[in-house]
């Protein structure tokens, strides 16, 4: 077997001495870098190095040689016989012998590294970037939701207000003209030392003149509960919607005392809301059920929760952030309604019955619903029984604290 | 058709004391003509079927009042102009609404529309004007 050489191995080899000649180069060298074999021999090293390089071997390589007699993986630029560069990556082992010293350099070409090396520079300058515009992307992306959610909430409350107003306008401008029209109407008839009484008694109208004044009173009154009931008042803490059910049915006890009522409730879950509101509205809600249940029959009022998610964009379209709420639904086989007054119940004042009270319990009850950002719904079919559903969220949200 | 002429008029308003002294002013005033009272939109379209079922003559005017429950008045008073046996029948509104747009609806149909009035006295004003429209339909 043929003693294998490395003359012919894949790789650049040569040596040199202290003096800076070359001792031995191998014949890869000679050929890659476009010398005949043994034309470099005795030659002076720097002969195949690049102008950098010889200052490189200078200053650095040779000290760092002479002090550990060895040096790795160190990136050179051997020069060709025609000038071009060839990159390569050498390793130097310092050999001291009686007559001198010999350094030995096996190196091999990395023309590709500086172009890997480029690409994985480039490669992690993008990622950083992307990495940067993506983080920036995410926080403008985050901005513009609690924009948006704030806007929306304001939205809401601005909807809010201006239907309040509405509601307001139309009691000045109904509600409270015919009782003052009432007033003056009756006042008129005692004019006159009274003759334009007609065919009634003075009796009759001093008593009509007191019911007016009464009913006067009771729209005013029913005003301030209405104004009293503002969002910025509300006391925001847990609830166990069970527990205010039972105090509520307590108060019901006391107020319909000669009335059977039964009231089921099932899977109620706490809520973050205001305690006084809540008992309001469910008050209002069951004795509206116990109110107009059917002649003759026990009322049976049954309550079903339910946690579901919703989105809470109310207004902007396309927008979709889904929280959980609360869905209950309050089903009473009373009397019931014409559908068609489904959202008119809400409103101040309004009446369907001609032994409604004052008019204004479930205008509370919406009010007191939107001060928590929820939504009631009333689907009613006469003799089949009303159906409340109320959307509540569990938790309130911290954007939400805004005065209104 | 029901082309009979009557000294009828059909007094529609949920309250009770508005519809009391109307009542007794017209009777003051024209004792000969009987008046009918419904309290809410579907008490008068009740009285309007039964009128046409037994072929009974028309009254000759319709006083409405706007805001009333059940069915009010603009809701009565489209119902009304929507059957061809009713159409004719004159509509005077009679309301405390003193809401422009309510008056700008019914000007369109060429109703006339009065309103409520805050003393005794008005009252017979306001009822030899409904009588007049009563007569020139009678006429």
């Amino acid at each position: 077997m043929q003693l294998l050489s490395f003359e012919n191995a894949p790789c650049f080899y040569f040596s040199a001495d202290d003096a800076g000649l070359l001792v031995a180069v191998n014949n890869t060298t000679c050929k890659e870098l476009g010398y005949k074999n043994d034309e470099l021999k005795d030659k002076p090293l720097s002969t195949i190095l690049s102008l950098s390089s010889k200052i490189f071997f200078q200053t650095h390589l040779l000290p760092i040689l002479k002090l550990h007699n060895f040096a790795g993986e160190i990136f050179i630029t051997l020069q060709r016989k025609d000038h071009q560069a060839v990159p390569v990556l050498i390793n130097a082992q310092r050999e001291v012998r009686n007559d001198g010293s010999i350094t030995m350099y096996a190196g091999i070409a990395v023309h590709n590294r500086k172009k890997f090396e480029d690409e994985l520079v480039n490669a992690r300058k993008q990622a950083e970037e992307m990495l940067r515009e993506n983080t920036a992307l995410a926080q403008t992306t985050d901005a513009l939701q609690a924009n948006l959610e704030e806007l929306d909430l304001t939205l809401s409350i601005a909807k809010k207000q201006n239907d309040e107003l509405k509601q307001f306008s139309h009691v000045v401008t109904h509600e409270l003209q015919e009782p003052l029209r009432k007033l003056s109407l009756y006042t008129s008839m005692l004019e006159s030392d009274g003759k334009q009484l007609r065919k009634f008694d003075l009796e009759s109208v001093i008593k009509k003149l007191t019911r007016v004044s009464q009913k006067f009173k009771s729209i005013v009154h029913g005003l301030q509960q209405y104004t009293w009931l503002s969002e910025s008042s509300l006391k925001i803490k847990k609830l166990d919607l069970h527990k205010i059910l039972s105090v509520v049915e307590a108060q019901l006890r006391e107020q319909f005392p000669n009335v059977s009522f039964i009231i089921e409730a099932e899977n109620l879950p706490e809520i973050e809301a205001d305690q006084h509101q809540m008992i309001i509205l469910l008050q209002q809600l069951l004795s509206n059920a116990i109110h107009f249940r059917k002649e003759n029959e026990p009322a049976i009022i049954t309550i079903t929760g339910a946690i579901i998610q919703q989105n809470k964009f109310r207004h902007i379209a396309d927008k979709y952030k889904y929280e959980d709420f609360v869905r209950v639904e309050i089903v009473d086989k009373g009397q019931g309604f014409e559908p068609e007054y489904g959202e008119h119940v809400f409103e101040l004042f309004k009446k369907l019955h001609a032994q409604s009270g004052e008019g204004i319990g479930l205008s509370l009850c919406k009010k007191i619903v939107e001060n928590h950002h929820g939504q009631i719904f009333a689907e009613s079919k006469p003799m089949l029984g009303t159906t409340f559903v109320l959307f509540l969220p569990l938790k309130r949200h911290p954007l939400a604290t805004v005065s209104a | 058709m029901n082309m009979m002429k009557s000294n009828r008029i059909l007094c529609v308003d949920d309250d009770a004391d508005d519809l009391l002294f109307l009542s007794q002013a017209i009777n003051d005033v024209s004792p000969e003509t009987e008046i009918v009272q419904a309290l809410n939109g579907i008490e008068a379209l009740n009285y309007l079927n039964e009128v046409k079922r037994d072929n009974s003559p028309l009254p000759c005017l319709i006083v409405l009042d706007l805001n009333m429950p059940l069915l009010n008045g603009k809701d009565t008073f489209d119902r009304i102009k929507a059957d061809p046996e009713l159409l004719e029948v004159p509509v005077a509104v009679f309301t405390s609404s003193r809401n422009p747009s309510d008056k700008a609806h019914f000007l369109k149909f060429n109703v006339q529309l009065f309103t409520k009035p805050d003393s005794i006295i008005q009252f017979s004003h306001i009822v030899s004007n409904l009588l007049s429209l009563c007569r020139s339909q009678a006429g």
